[in-house]
């Protein structure tokens, strides 16, 4: 890779010896020559790279800066299942041969154990796996499940995936026992998290439920600190026992992990009664999970190429997304699971937008909030081409003594859109599903969607 | 080939007569927007540019030991470049302006920004509205047509008369044309030339017994009056001689305005931010209401007022930042409650639903309402307190109460039953402005101080319980 | 690229007759030292037509009159990877006429602006002597002829691509966050070049380029839980600002110090607060160095303590040099303090200062005793009658220096030394000897505008019985510099010697320059510890 530079290598400029024999106005500086070369001439650039860190690094830069310019808002790109792209592995691996599994540093074994999986070198992985099993041995179990751990998840952060491989790393992991318990509640953890953006619900729920066996294992101590990791695995058991079982049997997850969690903390303290809280919010979605909206989306301005103004339509599976124009190139990942969605179901799939008024829109004042509706639908609708309907209310709002606008809750955020930002209803009104709309998500509304449709 | 840079002035003859034409000094209107043409002529790869541009010819003098030391005429023109690609933006600065370097410098900004993220969404967003700014008369020509001559005389304001009395005076001067501009490939074209003028003179004991000091700074040469700082530093010099060392602790304090400038433009620096007070941070952030900060609140003495306007006859102000926002006359603190914090464009907006961002150019007025005092009649109604010239190295211990240590300099003194009656050895303090602002007996008239930073007119403050927390021997 | 370089080289031969001669040759470094290989070049600068233009800057003085003149440019390169890139050109002419100076500088490099600024820096002299003539003698003058001295560095920054350096620190973090749950980092380098071009009156022409990298790596440790013990946080010593290249950071052993960094972080969650009074302490060599700089170092600035900073930074105790040369400035004979410009990687290291001169190395306080100040050429003269009565030659000590060919050359900070002591004691042996009192790592400094009295606050750790404690919440020390040095008991030995960065503001306008201070740890007997938040 060349020296970093996008400007022209070298200005020759003429040089003039015009010295002794100057002209009453001054000189042009730019007849010296300050050479702005250009930076040495590697055609290594990784010649100066002298740890396989350095090289991660690098692969971690030259994958962002590929997808830099590619824009993300095709029907293309989707994190789960694409693979590395080829140019970017190809430098990670010509960076990874300056090094050798059996002569480097003990301590950069793990980076070349990741760049190995990453680009794909499956067998040195191994070795240098090996390897740092046998220089790791004689550490404490705790730091040797820490790496282990981190193991596990350089398998699952690779693309494309080798389940089996991941899930061969965590059974090694729950082989060291209790005194890896902590990673262990990690590791199960993320799998669980990436078995249900693949909407394998079953998987996911075995892992988060070995997550939280081993929680169980952990110290007192340890479980006090790390309280929160271990809501958060409750929370990863939530959604595949709502998708399998429905909102009832994940209540009574959550009465569980309050008889659980509750005496991590002082009783009586703001921290425990956070935990309540944190609980009483996590009853919101099951609770809401099968319940029938009687009111249709309500809006003072409607953008829908059916003509209608009633949503959801009857009959018809609804995914409607309370939005924001201003969220700008964030939300270019919804939008791409949008389109796929649309591509996939076309008129049998309503996708309907519902955003409120906000008083400016992106960058600019909005006085009128009509105006501001307009541009909101204007902006999805024309300028994005996203095969959305849009539904805008005009937020009623207040002001802070100090100026400070305050949104009031609007109608479709009280009927729609408290527990989630997007909510799949079925054709009869009936809420199948509540979530975040990205690729991370997507698999799953798509085969509920297809459920819905054949149960048509 | 000889391209001729518009940006390289003639040289000039060093007798011609000054002139009070801006084009002779500072960088033109004209040159400035040709130089940001040149820049954005060179920009690859589509996107924005902003471009700042602020020159400075300054010529100064410096003294000490009752005779000049150095002096310096310089001049520069500083660019500093912002380029922006689809949300990745990348920054550098040059002060040449040649051909090469201009080059160089947009590179160097194109190169970073490869290294950043673009945003997908490339919206044709219509141009923000340029607002207009005010403007102030901060050109003086005869400020901008200061020659050596000039300033060496200045040195002679106090050499003089220290010379006269056996005492050393020290000191510096300059005068400087400045211009301030910003120009952006959106249509946002900002300009503005003001002079600058400085004097602070330092009378000192040759032995160390005693020192005096006096400063002021102004657009306008005129107003700074060096040979009345000269009288004010050697009177302060004669009667600080040979302190004598007295207790720390709380006395009330007669603060010259120097010193509440000294103590209050922390604040004014680093306590005003909108965001840090709604997030529990700062002293105006409201203790009782986390989110909120005190907006609404009394939180200085109630005849107190700390504003700053661009057009202000005293304190007036370069009627834009660095990015070309202007500024707005403003009363953060309007007789003891504060009324506005300073915030960004897009806080602006989203909270209050405006199109402009309310920046702190960090000048500042501080006046009050009511009648005001001078120092002799504060000194009349002191039973026993301490009068100071103003402080030193004033370091910030704590943000939330802006408690701040540093010690006095150059004049301080005892006063019992009205008088001054001797000279007392320097104190550091342990205090904050909140504190004194809010323990204020008298309040003096707003006197324009020395701050070359960012203006100043400060008053002078009678203030109780005002805490010396050591005896520091040092004159 | 090479091809590149020859086609440029052939078409500057053709238009104008000769090779140039580059800044950028082989590196010319200090005797005694290899010649490190100097991998590539990004930016090159093109000697000759800048030496031609301060060369013409001191003849044009002369010509109008001065009886001494030196010209100077200077092309300052920064940056700060990933975030900004500066470029910096200049050119300043200093004249003396009847023994007072004028200065002039811009940013145009060209024949009739050297001429231009060398005209008026002599009319300025002219105006600042309203008439007068004062004595200002310089004392022996530079003898170099093209001198050229280039900072030794194994890698020039600015040819190393930003994204690789990028790489190389996200690498550092990237280890210490995966060493162990809850590490947070922070990090951040810098980098600065600067060529300078010099020419005097006396027939001296040199150039010299030095550089600074800088780089400042910490780790922070939190629990999830233990909140209100708070983030712990340490700092890697030795990546501070020195005068090296690239390979600072790229070969630095970050990775060595980064399980020790984790440990420091864990255990200065423990906080404790310490009754004020006083208190034996260990200072540790970066603490005594930050008090060294700010006490001896700034006192024995013989401008200081002239008066000539009167009106800016302040005066000096050690005033009246001419009386105190030669007695006690500390009633300790441990102190030594020694000053040079010629340490490798020494921020203030040069091969020649300001005026041209070579600097020497030199003693300011021998065993307490005061025996010198740092001086120019001019200043030199000033203390000519105490070196006359000692025997020694009276010749400046090279401490000329500025910011850039844009300021005033005038004196600045050499690279200053607290010496070691004989014996060779440990920092873990001192903090042995102490059975309760406060170890102190790192200081930040208020002083007085005498820099008599200060106040410092920093990192600081119980000592209980001989061993480090708990780390000292919210305490301050006050001391005042005589009884400080007074009160040093012990000093580290020669191999707990170590080099730390300091940086001073001096001057009307300001301008501010770097150096490095070296120091060892120290015992000191009862300095006064306060809370500093406590009023009165």
């Amino acid at each position: 890779m060349r020296c970093d530079r996008g400007w022209l290598a070298s200005i020759v400029l003429v040089f003039t010896l015009g010295m002794s024999a100057s002209p009453a106005h001054a000189m042009d500086v730019a007849s010296y020559k300050i050479a702005m070369a250009d930076s040495i001439t590697l055609s290594d650039p990784f010649a100066r790279y002298v740890t396989p860190g350095q090289c991660k690094q690098a692969f971690y830069r030259l994958h962002r800066a590929y997808w830099r310019s590619r824009r993300r808002d095709t029907v293309v790109f989707a994190p789960l299942t694409d693979s590395t792209p080829k140019s970017v592995v190809q430098a990670a691996r010509h960076c990874t041969t300056r090094f050798s599994v059996d002569r480097v540093d003990p301590r950069q074994l793990l980076d070349l154990v990741q760049l190995y999986i990453w680009t794909g070198q499956g067998d040195l992985a191994q070795r240098a796996m090996d390897r740092l099993r046998l220089a790791s041995a004689k550490r404490p179990a705790v730091a040797r499940g820490w790496t282990m751990y981190l193991y596990a998840m350089t398998l699952l952060s690779s693309r494309p995936v080798q389940l089996s491989s991941v899930q061969q790393a965590v059974a090694d992991l729950d082989a060291m026992g209790a005194p890896a318990a902590t990673w262990r509640l990690f590791a199960h953890n993320q799998l669980s998290k990436y078995l249900i953006a693949l909407d394998d619900a079953a998987g996911a729920e075995n892992e988060a439920r070995a997550a939280l066996r081993a929680s169980r294992a952990m110290s007192l101590t340890d479980r006090i600190d790390w309280m929160p990791r271990i809501f958060n695995a409750y929370q990863s058991l939530l959604s595949p026992v709502e998708r399998r079982h429905g909102g009832a049997a994940a209540l009574t997850i959550l009465d569980t992990a309050l008889v659980d969690l509750l005496p991590l903390r002082p009783a009586g303290s703001a921290e425990a009664e956070a935990i309540r809280q944190d609980i009483r919010n996590e009853r919101q979605l099951p609770l809401m999970l099968g319940s029938s909206i009687d009111t249709p989306l309500h809006a003072s301005v409607w953008f829908s190429t059916s003509g209608d103004t009633i949503y959801p339509r009857h009959g018809v599976p609804a995914l409607l997304i309370a939005g924001t124009a201003s969220c700008g190139g964030g939300c270019y990942p919804m939008y791409a699971t949008i389109r796929r969605l649309h591509a996939k179901y076309g008129a049998h799939l309503d996708i309907v937008f519902a955003t409120g008024t906000g008083g400016f829109f992106r960058l600019q004042p909005t006085a009128d909030p009509l105006i501001e509706a307009d541009s909101a639908g204007a902006y999805w609708t024309t300028y994005l081409q996203l095969p959305v309907t849009v539904a805008v209310e005009t937020t009623s709002f207040s002001r802070l003594d100090d100026g400070r606008r305050r949104d009031a809750e609007t109608v479709n955020q009280r009927n729609y859109f408290r527990v989630r930002e997007a909510v799949l209803v079925d054709g009869h009104g009936v809420v199948r599903w509540l979530g975040g709309v990205e690729p991370t998500s997507e698999a799953i509304w798509d085969h509920l969607i297809q459920e819905l449709l054949t149960a048509q | 080939m000889m391209s001729h840079d518009p940006c390289l002035r003639e040289p000039r003859s060093l007798f011609a007569t000054p002139s009070a034409d801006p084009d002779g000094r500072s960088l033109s209107r004209a040159a400035s927007q040709s130089l940001a043409e040149r820049i954005f002529a060179l920009m690859t790869g589509g996107g924005t540019s902003t471009v700042g541009i602020e020159s400075r010819w300054r010529n100064n003098v410096r003294w000490a030991r009752n005779d000049i030391a150095t002096g310096g005429d310089t001049e520069q023109t500083t660019i500093e470049l912002t380029r922006v690609i689809r949300g990745a933006s990348g920054n550098a600065s040059t002060n040449a302006t040649a051909d090469d370097a201009l080059r160089a410098c947009v590179g160097r900004a194109e190169s970073l920004l490869m290294l950043g993220d673009e945003s997908p969404d490339d919206y044709p967003d219509p141009l923000p509205t340029v607002h207009p700014h005010t403007e102030p008369t901060l050109w003086f020509g005869d400020t901008a047509a200061m020659r050596d001559m000039t300033l060496s005389a200045v040195a002679d304001a106090s050499i003089t008369p220290a010379h006269t009395v056996q005492l050393w005076a020290a000191g510096y001067a300059d005068a400087a044309a400045n211009s301030r501009a910003v120009f952006n490939t959106q249509g946002l074209t900002r300009y503005y030339a003001y002079t600058t003028a400085q004097c602070s003179i330092t009378v000192r004991d040759p032995h160390g017994h005693g020192s005096g000091w006096a400063g002021v700074d102004w657009n306008d040469w005129s107003r700074v009056q060096p040979e009345r700082l000269a009288q004010i530093a050697l009177e302060k010099c004669i009667r600080s001689r040979n302190p004598v060392a007295i207790e720390p602790g709380r006395y009330t304090a007669i603060l010259e305005p120097q010193a509440v400038c000294d103590l209050v433009a922390p604040l004014v620096e680093r306590a005003l931010r909108r965001g840090d007070a709604e997030s529990e941070s700062g002293p105006f952030a409201d203790p009782r209401r986390g989110g909120y900060s005190r907006i609404g609140q009394r939180v200085i003495d109630p005849r107190l007022t700390l504003s700053a306007d661009p057009m202000d006859p005293e304190c007036g102000i370069v009627p834009f930042n660095v990015n070309g926002e202007p500024y707005q006359a403003v009363k953060w603190i309007d007789q003891g409650v504060l009324r506005e914090l300073w915030y960004d464009r897009e806080y602006g907006l989203r909270q209050l639903g405006k199109d402009f961002a309310l920046p702190n150019s960090e000048a500042f007025r501080l006046s009050s309402a009511t009648r005001t005092n001078t120092i002799d009649e504060m000194i009349a109604n002191t039973t026993r307190g301490i009068l100071v010239t103003r402080f030193n190295n004033v370091d910030l211990l704590d943000f939330n109460s802006m408690l701040a240590t540093g010690n006095t300099r150059d004049g301080i003194w005892l006063i019992e039953h009205g008088k001054i009656v001797k000279p007392v050895k320097n104190f550091r303090f342990t205090e904050s402005p909140m504190f004194i602002l809010n323990n204020v007996e008298m309040v003096g008239a707003p006197q324009r101080v020395f701050r070359p930073l960012a203006p100043a007119v400060v008053p002078a403050l009678m203030v109780r319980d005002f805490s010396f927390t050591g005896v520091v021997d040092a004159v | 690229m090479q091809r590149r370089h020859f086609l440029r080289r052939a078409s500057l031969a053709a238009a104008a007759g000769f090779v140039p001669h580059r800044l950028f040759g082989e590196a010319k470094t200090l005797p005694g030292r290899a010649t490190p290989a100097i991998v590539g070049r990004c930016d090159e600068l093109y000697a000759p037509d800048l030496h031609a233009l301060v060369l013409r800057a001191v003849d044009a003085a002369r010509s109008a009159g001065a009886s001494y003149a030196d010209a100077h440019i200077t092309w300052t390169r920064t940056q700060s990877p990933g975030w900004t890139e500066g470029e910096r050109r200049a050119i300043g002419v200093r004249a003396l006429v009847n023994g007072y100076w004028g200065f002039f500088a811009s940013t145009v490099w060209s024949p009739d602006e050297a001429a231009r600024l060398a005209r008026g820096a002599v009319a300025q002299a002219t105006a600042h002597g309203r008439g007068r003539t004062r004595a200002a003698e310089l004392g022996p003058r530079a003898t170099i002829a093209n001198g050229e001295w280039i900072m030794p560095v194994k890698y020039d920054p600015f040819d190393i691509p930003v994204a690789e350096k990028l790489d190389v620190m996200n690498a550092f973090t990237d280890y210490a966050s995966s060493y162990q749950v809850g590490i947070g980092t922070q990090a951040d380098m810098a980098f600065l070049r600067e060529q300078r071009i010099s020419a005097t009156s006396d027939d001296a022409s040199w150039s010299q380029t030095t550089y600074q990298t800088q780089a400042g790596f910490s780790v922070t440790y939190r629990d999830e839980y233990h909140a209100h013990l708070g983030a712990g946080a340490a700092g890697a010593d030795g990546l501070g600002l020195s005068g090296r290249g690239w390979e600072m950071i790229s070969e630095s052993g970050l990775i060595d110090m980064i399980p020790q960094l984790i440990a420091d972080a864990e255990a200065s969650r423990y906080r404790t607060v310490v009754d004020v009074g006083r208190y034996d302490m260990i200072f540790s060599a970066d603490a005594m160095a930050t008090i060294l700089d700010r006490t001896l170092g700034a006192a024995t600035e013989l401008d200081r303590a002239l008066g000539y900073e009167a009106n800016a930074g302040g005066t000096s105790f050690l005033d009246e040099p001419l009386q105190r040369l030669g007695t006690p400035a500390i009633e300790n004979p441990l102190i030594t303090v020694t000053a040079n410009r010629s340490v490798p990687h020494g921020l203030a290291t040069v091969k020649w200062d300001n005026e041209g001169i070579m600097p020497d190395d030199f003693t300011i306080i021998q065993n307490g005793v005061l025996v010198d100040y740092q001086t120019t050429r001019e200043q030199a003269a000033w203390l000519a009658p105490y070196y006359q009565r000692i025997g020694k030659p009276v010749r400046s000590h090279g401490c000329a220096g500025a910011e850039s060919a844009m300021m005033i050359p005038m004196q600045h900070a050499p690279n200053l030394a607290l010496e070691p002591g004989a014996l060779e004691t440990s920092f873990e042996e001192l903090v042995a000897s102490i059975d309760n009192g406060i170890a102190v790592l790192s200081l930040d400094m208020s002083m007085d505008q005498q820099g008599l009295n200060g106040l410092a606050m920093g990192t600081m750790r119980e000592i209980k019985k001989g061993k480090l404690g708990r780390y000292v919440d919210n305490g301050a020390i006050v001391f005042r510099a005589p009884e400080f040095w007074k009160s040093v008991q012990a000093l580290g030995g020669k191999h707990t010697f170590q080099w730390s960065a300091a940086s001073r503001s001096k001057g009307e306008p300001s301008q501010r320059t770097s150096h490095s201070v070296g120091a060892v740890p120290a015992r000191i007997k009862q300095v006064s510890l306060i809370d500093p938040q406590r009023k009165a």
